[in-house]
């Protein structure tokens, strides 16, 4: 029987009403402890009958699952995989990904890392993404710099970088870049030209719900 | 405790009834019906009172956890004076700089304290930040009303509070006067659960330029009250805003129990009409409908997203 369903709320009513006649019958012939249980029983009859008419109209709980506190879902953190450069001792190198030659860049990307890269194995690093001149390194985030030409498409960089490195993949810097940029930002990897302390921590896999 | 009491009076009343009814006149015996139902009424109310938390009671307020972590009791003036607890991450004792801050909204009827002895804020903040999963981040638990059974929807009511200019202004300006708080948008989050979470999503929209993002933890899509001069259909109905006006640059976390129909309805209403620059991300709970062990559910998974959302500690 549904707990917000009328049946229910029907059997309530109707106990109710059954407790209260034999109450009521009984009560001159009943002994004391007999009566107060006739009572007791009469007003949490009309509790339970009141509080799952409230609940029907309000759906707090809409089921006994729900009101025994039972979500069926458990938040789950997807653990951070190590990128297939962290085995690299360099903190500054060139990236060289497949995808290098369809992005048609003037150099290959200069990557740089930040001092507690290695030390915090777990963590995935936001990005500062320049399109011109490199940026200093960052505490606590990737730099990466890319020469641009007339040619440049970069569709893509963002996934691959995450299969390379431990990267976030929104919460991004994008420094200068024009177009290129504005690609980014539309995309919702990142913001324009903030100041490396205004970049999101860098975290610990979050605890995530089904998004659906 | 309270609770205790009030079940002795229904017994009390019951036994009283059982016991005297035939040596009492019918004007004994009415006053006998009526402490017995009235002693029923209060039961109930002191356990959904115990449930909402709106009249909070006893017990005090945890203050220091074994993590380090404080929640303080402070009391902030402005068009509404009221309380607020403050929670402030072990790193914020040893730490000299600024820290990010979220802004946690109470339900209706509810309080602060629903946050802290329902929906045990403070150990899940802890164990989040303990596992990085979060940076350390000052949270603030303000009331959003001036009487317990005024439902404000954190507007400014017309010819009542003004708690939508509290909660913006005032809140915001005692934490950088009283805190080593971040003082830009980026490090400003709200979140809230049920009305406070209607409260997050319709604050983060209309004041984008002081909050980046905002979590709401079974919203609405419309605030259902009255507000005095119609804007509940308009300027503070997130449904209408995100139709009619252009999408301000936040990041929203929507979730809901998928048997929570009235929330998932207008949650999935919001992240349908949501566009760039205006970011969604959605969160489901299979069922446990409008009830703390849904909210609970989604405390970790929400403060995890805000922590990634905001700027980092400085």
């Amino acid at each position: 029987m549904r707990l917000t369903g009328l049946p229910l709320i029907l059997l309530a009513t109707a106990t109710f009403a059954a407790i209260g006649a034999v109450t009521v019958w009984r009560w001159s012939r009943a002994w004391i402890a007999a009566r107060v249980a006739g009572v007791l029983l009469l007003e949490a009859s009309l509790v339970v009958a009141v509080g799952l008419v409230v609940n029907r109209h309000e759906q707090f709980y809409p089921s006994w699952a729900a009101l025994r506190g039972e979500t069926g879902t458990v938040a789950v953190a997807a653990p951070v995989a190590a990128g297939r450069l962290d085995e690299l001792t360099a903190t500054s190198f060139r990236w060289r990904p497949a995808e290098l030659a369809r992005w048609h860049l003037a150099a290959a990307p200069l990557v740089v890392l930040p001092a507690d890269y290695r030390a915090r194995p777990g963590v995935e690093f936001p990005v500062v993404l320049s399109f011109g001149a490199a940026v200093p390194r960052t505490p606590s985030a990737v730099t990466v710099t890319v020469a641009p030409t007339a040619r440049t498409e970069l569709s893509g960089l963002p996934a691959a970088l995450r299969k390379d490195l431990r990267v976030t993949a929104t919460g991004w810097d994008l420094v200068g870049g024009g177009r290129l940029g504005d690609a980014f930002v539309a995309a919702g990897i990142g913001v324009r030209d903030r100041s490396p302390a205004d970049l999101p921590p860098a975290l610990a896999a979050p605890l995530r719900l089904p998004t659906r | 405790m309270i609770i205790g009491l009030a079940l002795a009076t229904v017994v009390a009343t019951a036994v009283l009834l059982a016991a005297l009814w035939g040596r009492l006149r019918p004007i004994g015996r009415s006053a006998l019906i009526l402490a017995a139902a009235l002693s029923v009424v209060g039961t109930a109310t002191v356990q959904v009172n115990e449930l909402v938390q709106a009249y909070p009671t006893g017990g005090g307020t945890p203050a220091a956890a074994s993590s380090g972590s404080l929640l303080l009791t402070v009391s902030v003036p402005g068009r509404l004076t009221l309380p607020m607890y403050v929670y402030l991450p072990a790193a914020y004792r040893t730490g000299h700089g600024r820290f990010p801050v979220i802004e946690a909204l109470h339900g209706y009827p509810g309080s602060p304290q629903t946050w802290l002895r329902r929906l045990h804020v403070q150990s899940y903040l802890d164990t989040e930040i303990a596992a990085g999963r979060m940076a350390p981040t000052v949270v603030l638990f303000p009331w959003q009303t001036p009487k317990r059974l005024l439902d404000t929807e954190c507007t400014n009511l017309r010819d009542g509070p003004q708690a939508e200019t509290y909660l913006t202004v005032d809140v915001p300006a005692f934490a950088r006067a009283h805190y080593r708080v971040r003082t830009d948008r980026a490090g400003w989050g709200l979140t809230g659960y049920s009305a406070g979470a209607f409260c997050a999503t319709n604050l983060a929209l209309r004041h984008p330029g002081e909050y980046a993002a905002a979590a709401s933890l079974a919203g609405y899509a419309s605030p259902g009250i009255t507000i005095g001069d119609g804007s509940e259909k308009t300027l503070n109905n997130p449904g209408w805003r995100l139709r009619h006006l252009p999408q301000p640059p936040i990041a929203l976390w929507l979730g809901w129990a998928g048997d929570d129909r009235h929330s998932a309805r207008d949650s999935r209403h919001l992240a349908a009409l949501a566009h760039a620059p205006l970011t969604v991300t959605t969160a489901v709970v299979a069922h446990g409908g409008h009830s703390d062990a849904v909210w609970t559910r989604m405390e970790p998974p929400s403060f995890d997203w805000l922590s990634a959302h905001l700027a980092r500690p400085t």
